[in-house]
């Protein structure tokens, strides 16, 4: 588990991260939105050692994370600007990770990279971005370090391989306990992979939530009554959002949904249909019912 | 902390296998080069020491560690680069020590490499070195190396970017030397020796050797193995190394590619660039030359702005203007303090302070000795008393000062008279003191009992001392004396044996000083030529002129040669002549006078003042003295064979009478 408290951290006069706190549990794949500039690549770069934090504390499996080689091989991380040596070719890059990396599998690593693709004898600078956002995954996975940092993801990779790769990385998570905490500020990037979602905003966690949770606990609706009807019809329910166009209504419903439908049959509607919502709708209705615009922020 | 987390002995071999080609580069062209610079050098080490080595030592030896410090520690110069190292599972600790370690692994193997291309080297010349010089090289430049290294690592702690760490390198390299340097440029580079209260005679000159760190010594000084230098050498890279691990864990990788996170700081080490031109704008000033000081300004103010450019730094215009003229002005007015300070201070430097001494040489003589140290401070008392007249004289005896404070200085009492000289050595003499080694020219007189002291003297030296063998410079046609060289105690000891101890060595030096005669006069179709007065009774003798430098007309030469410097030329009127930088003496004053009067009033076109004789090259060749055809035959490995060959045991039996009868 990774437990951070209080985390500040500036550059010059601009503090990024204002007292910080976040929890991210073992064994999930922990999703961080932001607006660019918020923040997420500062948090990642200092859990992982590369910045040093002006004030706070992390945690990690309960011991404070400092700049000990033990406890940084349970880490690794995968930047958001890629870095390669010059010359190397993937079986290069894998070799200097399985010096600094105990637990690194060289054999998974191959055959990942097989898998995809990727020419193993050809030097990476060749590669396009994508291929390069491969190579790293690839290297980052098979360290079998406990906690994986990626910064905005699948940036440059393809739908196909972006697929595969989150089936690898969800896989890695349930077979080896892997917590896997991922940034983008592209929330449906997200959404298909993750179990918990932190929003960050002004340097702090504005919004954490699991995301079934999120889903369970909202539902948008579409309905009609026979007889005329406004958003006052719903007052009994916690409506986050009311839009009617012509006869028909679409209603954001924050609540038990089992309930709500039980209550929804006896207004005898003409039309209910209960419709998915998008995590980026969650996200939106959230926020919008904590007073922030969800567009100002993501 | 353990070995193991100070030393990664995998991330080492990571991080040079990222960088395999500078590094083989690094392992490869720098001891190639360098070995081959020695052995280009050869034998002028023995004379020049370290500086023989030349400008190219002291570009690799700045140069050689920053590259090897970028190739380790570059990483941090880029954000991108900076974030992937940063998050690998490596402390910081681990990395500045591994890196360091690793690096002066890298600078012994490189420097092992040098020692062994350079003894190859030699196996396969037929230079002279000494395997024990060859060593101190190895030991001198290594730790030099080392230190750079552990400066560029300090100054790679506090830079953002590598223009930056260049910049703090050559600020910690320059800062101290230049400033004592300018200091004692300001007349307090020479002091006065006292003793007590008592100051000695300001024709005492005492000039105290710099110790400086290397590259900056090798700059400054000389040294073969400054014991000094090299203590501070190792101190302060224990010192930069810790003051460059402490930066090291606190650097923040934020500011990868741009100066200082600190604008103070960039400001003010961009100040501390200004020392050189604070220097200028003292002399500037000093020399009232006020369009001088703008155009200086404007000079310093570009290069302000450019300094901003290269070392990525955005700052104000204005206050950059602002801030660039408070930094010239205060640096300005530091340094022109230490310049008026330096004026006013007169250095001096206690007699008593001398731990030992040994006598380097005489000026205007050909006498050699070696370089035993002296510690009898009663003796150099008296030396500097009593060997000290006001009488014009360009004679001079030269003493090497080991001070009691570990540094040095050369200690050189001017206005010694001939007599004198040989007084001094008599007292050297006379005082038995080993090893004095002192050598007879063939233009200084000594008893048969002394050349026979002499002999047993040189004998012993070159069993004791484990000489090698005799140098190139016998067939140098300036002088014809042998010099043998040791190596001892990090020192080389230098002798001069005349070529006239033996007959069979002479005669075969001066078959080849006679062909190298006209190999020089083949080339130069002049000879130089100067005469020296001992009293302004003969200067007006000789239409007033006491020093001339002119065409060598043949009549010139038999007459030097026909001296054969056996006048004793310390008693009454004297006239030393000079051909070819070598020395002759003459009582003979009228035969001289009436030689040189027709080419004094008479034919003005060979008699040339002094200084204009640099204006005057086109002079018409002297006659040859040695017929075309024997020289053609000769060829310069042949000529020091040949001298080799000759290089017989000396000894009284084979001693005889100078001749140079066949010059």
């Amino acid at each position: 588990m990774i437990k951070i408290e209080g985390l500040d951290k500036s550059f010059g006069t601009k503090k990024v991260l204002d007292g910080l706190n976040c929890n991210i549990k073992t064994g999930s794949i922990y999703g961080l939105i932001g607006a660019n500039g918020a923040g997420k690549s500062t948090l990642l770069r200092i859990i992982m050692g590369v910045f040093q934090k002006d004030a706070g504390r992390i945690e990690i499996d309960g011991k404070e994370l400092t700049d000990v080689e033990e406890l940084k091989q349970k880490l690794v991380y995968v930047p958001d600007d890629l870095y390669f040596f010059k010359n190397y070719t993937i079986k290069d890059m894998a070799i200097f990770y399985s010096k600094l990396y105990p637990n690194f599998d060289m054999d998974y690593a191959l055959k990942l990279a097989e898998k995809l693709k990727l020419p193993v004898k050809e030097k990476i600078q060749n590669f396009s971005k994508g291929m390069k956002r491969q190579v790293a995954l690839i290297c980052a996975l098979a360290t079998n370090a406990d906690y994986l940092f990626f910064d905005e993801t699948f940036d440059g990779v393809d739908p196909v391989v972006r697929n595969f790769l989150k089936k690898t990385i969800a896989e890695q998570m349930t077979k080896k306990e892997t917590t896997i905490i991922m940034t983008s500020h592209n929330l449906r990037e997200l959404e298909d992979i993750c179990d918990n979602l932190g929003l960050l905003y002004k340097g702090g966690i504005l919004f954490e939530s699991e995301i079934d949770s999120l889903k369970t606990n909202m539902f948008k609706i579409q309905i009609s009554l026979k007889d005329n009807f406004d958003e006052k019809t719903f007052q009994n329910f916690n409506v986050l959002h009311f839009k009617k166009v012509g006869s028909v209504a679409t209603v954001i419903l924050k609540g038990d949904k089992e309930g709500y439908e039980k209550s929804l049959q006896e207004l005898n509607p003409v039309i209910l249909d209960f419709l998915p919502l998008t995590l980026e709708e969650i996200f939106i209705y959230e926020m919008g019912a904590l007073g922030y615009e969800f567009e100002e922020i993501v | 902390m353990s070995l193991k987390k100070l030393f990664n002995f995998d991330y080492l071999m990571q991080n040079i296998k990222k960088s395999k080609m500078a590094v083989l580069l690094f392992l490869s062209v720098v001891p190639i080069f360098t070995s081959l610079l020695i052995i280009t050098v050869g034998e002028d080490l023995l004379e020049g020491g370290f500086e023989s080595l030349g400008g190219f030592n002291i570009f690799f030896m700045y140069v050689t560690p920053l590259i090897l410090s970028l190739s380790l520690f570059g990483y941090v110069y880029k954000k991108r680069s900076a974030d992937f190292m940063g998050s690998m599972p490596i402390s910081r600790k681990s990395v500045y020590t591994t890196n360091t370690i690793g690096g002066i692994i890298l600078i012994v193997l490189m420097q092992l490499i040098t020692l062994l291309c350079t003894l190859i080297l030699f196996g396969f010349s037929k230079g002279t070195i000494f395997p024990a010089l060859v060593w101190d090289i190895f030991v001198y430049q290594t730790i030099s190396y080392i230190f750079v290294f552990s400066v560029c690592n300090l100054a790679m702690s506090v830079s953002g970017n590598w223009m930056t760490q260049i910049v703090v390198v050559m600020l910690l390299f320059f800062v101290v030397p230049a400033s004592v340097m300018f200091f004692r440029i300001n007349h307090f580079y020479d002091t006065v020796l006292m003793d007590g209260d008592y100051q000695y005679q300001s024709t005492i000159v005492v000039h105290r050797y710099f110790n400086f760190t290397a590259p900056s010594l090798l700059v400054n000084g000389s040294y073969f193995f400054n014991a000094l230098s090299i203590a501070k050498m190792l101190i302060l890279s224990v010192v930069y190394f810790v003051l460059g691990y402490m930066a090291f864990l606190r650097k923040k990788l934020e500011n990868a590619g741009e100066s200082f996170e600190s604008t103070n700081i960039h400001f003010f080490v961009k100040g501390l660039t200004l020392i050189p031109f604070a220097m200028i704008l003292v002399a500037i000033i000093d020399a009232e030359a006020w369009e001088g000081v703008w155009f200086l300004v404007a000079i310093v103010a570009v290069y302000y702005l450019i300094y901003d450019m290269l070392t990525n730094k955005k700052t104000k215009f204005i206050l950059n203007m602002g801030v660039m003229l408070i930094s010239l002005t205060m640096l300005f007015g530091i340094y022109r303090i230490i310049a008026e300070v330096g004026e006013n201070v007169v250095g001096s430097m206690d007699i008593n302070d001398i731990k030992s001494y040994s006598l380097r040489g005489i000026g205007y003589t050909d006498f050699y000795l070696s370089d035993e140290e002296i510690t009898d401070l009663d003796l150099l008392k008296k030396v500097v008393s009593d060997y000290n007249d006001n009488e014009w004289s360009s004679r001079f005896v030269e003493f090497h000062l080991n001070l009691k404070d570990g540094s040095s200085a050369r200690l050189t009492v001017r206005n010694v008279s001939e007599k004198n000289i040989r007084e001094l050595l008599s007292t050297i003499q006379a005082n038995k003191l080993p090893q004095s080694g002192i050598v007879k020219s063939h233009h200084m007189i000594f008893s048969k009992q002394e050349m026979k002291e002499i002999i047993a003297e040189i004998n012993q030296f070159i069993e004791t001392n484990g000489v090698t063998k005799f140098y190139e410079r016998a067939i140098d046609s300036s002088k014809d004396y042998l010099t043998f060289y040791a190596y001892d105690h990090h020192e080389v000891i230098s002798m001069g044996i005349p070529v006239d101890l033996t007959d069979a060595l002479f005669e075969k030096v001066t078959q080849i000083m006679n062909q190298r005669v006209y190999q020089k006069v083949s080339k130069n179709p002049y000879r130089e030529y100067t005469l020296h007065v001992s009293s302004t009774a003969i200067e007006n003798r000789l239409d007033g002129r006491g020093y001339f430098h002119m065409t060598a007309p043949q009549e010139i030469i038999d007459f030097i040669l026909n001296e054969k410097g056996e006048a004793c030329h310390d008693q009454g009127e004297y006239v030393v002549l000079q051909m070819d930088g070598e020395y002759y003496y003459t009582n003979d004053i009228d035969t001289l006078v009436k030689i040189l009067t027709p080419y004094i009033y008479e034919d003005d076109y060979f008699m040339k003042y002094y200084d204009t004789y640099e204006d005057e090259m086109e002079y018409p060749p002297t006659k040859a003295v040695l017929d075309e055809s024997s020289v053609e035959e000769l060829e310069e490995g042949q000529i020091i064979e040949d001298i080799e060959d000759a290089s017989v045991p000396v000894s009284d039996e084979t001693l005889t009478e100078p001749v140079f009868e066949s010059l």
